[in-house]
């Protein structure tokens, strides 16, 4: 039985290691996709899973995506060798992490070659009890001002999306219904969704942020009135739920523009990593994006299966860093407002 | 039908192989095997992946009590009776006992499960994190019971781990503390449960063995297997208070979100042996302490699915991994998912069902080969564990080579702790606590304008309250108890 | 009380609330530990600090074993990544065996190298295969 065993595997030992002779960079090898959060029911782990699917079709490769966290996700990405056979799919924590100073220089987009994008998620958004006074952020700016005693919790994490968010809207109130309006609006500290969940039940919250699709089933009808949830502000739009608040549609605007703000999911590379990579990676890319069953899997997950090249895609990811870096100049250290 | 029990059953052995592979994990399992269940129907993945929780939470208790090494973290408890008790070469008999009581627990939560889940969600949310605070605390009061005639080591033992669980980056504010600056990437997160967990254990070992020669197996001397005491259902006679009580504590345990399985365990082995009517055997080798360890962490299986299918909110580890799978079948599970998907809920009672009888019969048949594992010689032995301690603690975080090597440091910690007479498993439980600790701390604190007498308001805060200085008290006077009779020369 | 608490949890140095705490309940554990010490070496007329006769190993330990796991553990984790899984795990539980079996005297038995030589293979291809190629788990 042993010998069998012992066979079998010395067998597929050869097999493997047997070189596959083809031009393609990808076609017959093994793929590391690193992704940076630990959680398999996140819109990082989701999307990977997606795009993963696609690629091993396109690119003729097999591939497994391990969800590392960020902390790993960034190491890796900085010390794996420049082959193509490791990278990274994330979305814009990879340059908010260094922008909130939790990550050291050493992680700089300069430090990676930046691939293309894979997709967006359009949800981040923020959520209120249904039976909040307000109906959305637009009106809960008027409620604030109609009485200066009146408060309102705003629970996010620090450093991340949620972050942003917050300090967008802070900004916004403050420059359009001025200071004391703003510090009306309290910070409080939030953890995972289900940390934030428990704030507003526990009444420790009024306002949490998350991902639209995780509150979905709580903004339903028939749910707990102890429960029931409702959208209050949308980072971006969401396709097929035109009737939510969306930051841009309510008139908060980042320097004048209206703001409308997707996650975006790139391929990150080691540093180094050769042209022709990248290259097979973009048509690779160009492919999935014509699919239609790829079209169609990340509209069920209320995702865009926009992508971008990798020449575009980092032409765009540095102006978004830009115009963040720009914002968050001007916002106010958000552990002062606790 | 059939291609769905098929899968249990793959699902429950390869879940069982998980179990008992030192360092690997249910929770490891499950995500491991999540992205191919996306060529499979919703059911059919879900009696995969219920499989692999169900036999990843039971496979545990083999090398706890074969080789004294948890499996996983849940079956930290499993080890202190069952060890003893191979050791006496009764290894089939604990391995036996452990798999029935695995069995109890698991059906035991699943009838809570099917019949009280709205309500029991309904009370979930109404613990706050000032109750999880003092879940938390209570089940730290387990050190106590442990370290009977060295109760300030074992305590000292339990806030070094503690201290240790606090490097590295709270996630709270993102900031780091206690960790050398060479270190920062690295110990961001902080070290592993993991490969700490097996470090102290199986490593810590492997060195105590290699310094004593290698040259005997894990009997005690002149224990032959042949002559042991033999497996009988009578061995669960006057025991099931014990195994009901544990489940249902496993069973709560598992639907507080943010409580995990082994505060479970933990919480059942300490309340069986203040109930117990003979407290001074256990730890060496009494059936009543592995019942409750492992009724109440196969308990936790139906409990962590409570607040999952009817809040959207994991119960556990494992869970947590089990919303993915939904999510890649595009169905959200919330508030709203047992009325809208009637169906499915019924399956997945069914899953249970079959998955629990299938961990049964899959472990209890063979176990007889398995359990001879006691007599192998260690030094063939030590090399194949720590070769899949290696796997265990590299696929921790899916490939960090940072954890094999506190896997090797956490070896060397636990053979010097052993030397100096510092308990390892009140250190371990006060890792695996110490994270919770502060979290929950510091919510309950912050959330409740940093007034300290909120741990003192709310009734059910009062009656944990009550559960700890119950049993504090009693632990205290069992303890002192058994050094007056140390003093007096006699050995219990 | 309340006023503490809330300086010290501010989120600017919350993180550092609960290391200060526990390190100081850990400070005052070992000073209870030291008095008991040395009450009891005061009762039973002992030296506080008694190094004689103390042993950190145990006497006549097996030094080539002991301090040969822990060189060719160091050893296996550094050539891990530079061979790869399956060629480092099947050199090393190799000479893991064969380091545990040597005997006094006779240092290497020709079927006992040979045993270990089969377990070194089966287990560490093995390994490789069912958790590599079946499980698809990351390995080194």
């Amino acid at each position: 039985m042993f010998n069998k065993k012992f066979i079998a595997s010395v067998l597929v030992l050869v097999l493997c290691l047997t070189p596959v002779a083809s031009a393609a960079v990808y076609d017959g090898q093994r793929v590391r996709i690193v992704i940076g959060s630990t959680a398999v029911s996140g819109d990082s782990y989701m999307v990977a899973d997606i795009v993963n699917r696609y690629l091993q079709k396109y690119l003729k490769c097999s591939s497994k995506v391990d969800p590392i966290g960020a902390n790993e996700a960034f190491a890796t990405i900085r010390t794996a060798a420049p082959d193509g056979m490791t990278f990274m799919i994330f979305h814009d924590m990879t340059y908010l992490g260094v922008l909130f100073g939790s990550y050291g220089p050493e992680y700089d987009l300069e430090n990676m070659v930046i691939g293309p994008r894979v997709g967006q998620n359009p949800g981040s958004c923020f959520a209120a009890k249904k039976n909040a006074p307000y109906k959305d952020m637009k009106e809960l700016a008027e409620w604030l001002k109609a009485d200066p005693s009146r408060t309102v919790r705003l629970s996010v994490e620090l450093g991340s999306v949620s972050n942003l968010g917050f300090v967008i809207y802070y900004v916004w109130l403050k420059n359009t219904y001025g200071e004391e309006v703003a510090n009306q609006m309290r910070f409080v500290l939030g953890g995972s969704t289900d940390t934030k969940l428990q704030q507003l039940w526990d009444n420790n919250a009024d306002v949490i942020f998350g991902d639209y699709s995780s509150f979905l089933q709580y903004t339903a009808d028939g749910v707990d009135e102890q429960l029931a949830l409702k959208y209050v502000g949308i980072l971006d739009k969401v396709p097929g739920r035109e009737d939510l608040p969306v930051y841009g549609d309510m008139g908060i605007t980042l320097d004048g523009k209206p703001v409308y703000f997707s996650k975006d999911f790139l391929i990150y590379l080691p540093k180094g990593t050769p042209d022709e990579v990248v290259a097979e990676l973009d048509e690779a890319v160009a492919k999935m994006q014509a699919d239609p069953d790829f079209q169609s899997d990340m509209a069920k997950m209320t995702y865009s299966g926009k992508t971008l090249l990798s020449k575009e895609a980092k032409e765009f990811i540095y102006g978004k860093r830009d115009s963040i870096k720009k914002l968050l100049s001007e916002a106010p250290n958000i552990e002062d407002l606790e | 039908m059939l291609l769905n029990i098929g899968l249990a059953l793959l699902g429950t052995a390869i879940g069982i192989i998980f179990g008992a592979i030192p360092g690997m994990t249910a929770t490891m399992a499950v995500a491991v095997f999540l992205p191919m269940t996306y060529a499979f129907q919703l059911v059919p993945a879900l009696y995969l992946l219920l499989g692999l929780y169900v036999g990843g939470i039971s496979g545990g208790l083999i090398p706890a009590i074969l080789i004294n090494v948890p499996g996983t973290p849940s079956s930290v408890c499993t080890g202190f009776d069952g060890y003893p008790m191979a050791r006496r070469g009764e290894s089939e008999r604990a391995l036996k006992i452990g798999i029935t009581a695995s069995f109890f627990g698991g059906m035991i939560s699943l009838i809570v499960l099917a019949f009280l889940t709205p309500p029991l969600a309904r009370m979930a949310i109404k613990f706050s994190a000032i109750e999880k605070f003092l879940i938390i605390l209570f089940a730290m009061t387990v050190i106590a019971a442990l370290s009977k005639g060295s109760m300030t080591k074992g305590v000292f033992a339990g806030f070094l781990g503690v201290l240790l669980s606090l490097c590295g980056e709270l996630s709270m504010n993102n900031k780091m503390r206690m960790v050398p600056d060479f270190l920062k990437n690295e110990l961001r997160s902080g070290f592993q449960l993991l490969p700490l967990l097996i470090g102290l254990f199986a490593i810590a070992q492997m060195f105590q063995e290699a310094e004593k020669g290698m040259q005997s197996n894990n009997l005690e001397e002149g224990v032959t297997v042949e002559g042991a005491q033999k497996f009988s259902f009578s061995d669960f006679k006057g025991q099931w208070v014990n195994v009901i009580r544990s489940s249902l504590f496993g069973t709560f345990m598992g639907i507080l979100p943010g409580v995990g399985g082994s505060a479970a365990s933990l919480i059942a082995y300490s309340q069986a042996k203040s109930f117990s009517k003979h407290p001074e055997l256990m730890g060496k080798g009494a059936p009543e302490g592995l019942i409750a360890s492992e009724s109440s962490n196969n308990g936790l299986t139906g409990g962590a699915l409570v607040p999952l299918l009817s809040l959207g909110i994991p119960g556990d580890a494992t869970t947590a991994v089990l919303i993915g799978a939904f999510l890649l079948q595009g169905i959200q599970v919330g508030p709203l998912f047992i009325g809208q998907n009637p169906d499915i809920w019924n399956q997945i009672l069914l899953a249970l069902v079959v998955c629990n009888v299938l961990m049964f019969v899959v472990m209890f048949f063979p176990i007889k080969l398995i359990s001879k594992v006691v007599k192998v010689r260690s030094a063939r032995m030590y090399p194949v564990i720590l070769l899949m301690c290696i796997v265990g603690a590299y696929a921790t975080r899916s490939g960090v080579m940072f954890d094999v090597w506190c896997l090797l440091l956490f070896g060397v910690v636990g053979f010097v702790m052993n030397k100096i007479g510092l308990p390892t498993a009140p250190f371990l439980i006060g890792f695996i606590l110490g994270g919770d600790l502060e979290k929950y701390f510091i919510e309950a604190v912050k959330g409740n304008n940093y007034n300290l007498a909120v741990f003192f308001q709310r009734p059910i805060a009062l009656v944990i309250w009550a559960l700890i200085a119950l049993f504090l008290g009693y632990s205290i006077y069992d303890n002192m108890k058994g050094g007056a009779l140390e003093k007096m020369g006699v050995k219990d | 009380m309340q006023q503490f608490l809330k300086e010290w949890l501010k989120i600017r140095n919350m993180h550092l609330f609960f290391p200060y705490l526990i390190g100081t309940i850990c400070a005052i554990l070992f000073v209870i530990i030291l008095i008991q010490r040395a009450l009891r070496c005061k009762k039973e007329g002992t030296p506080f600090i008694n190094f004689k006769g103390y042993h950190f190993f145990r006497e006549n330990y097996d030094k080539v074993k002991l301090w040969g796991s822990v060189i060719l553990f160091v050893l296996y984790i550094i050539c891990l990544p530079i061979l790869h899984f399956a060629w480092a795990s099947v050199i090393f539980i190799f000479l893991f065996n064969v380091l545990f079996e040597m005997k006094p005297g006779k240092l290497f038995e020709a079927k006992s190298v040979l045993i270990s030589a089969v377990i070194a293979l089966v287990s560490s291809w093995g390994g490789w295969y069912l958790f590599f190629k079946v499980f698809n788990i990351t390995l080194p």
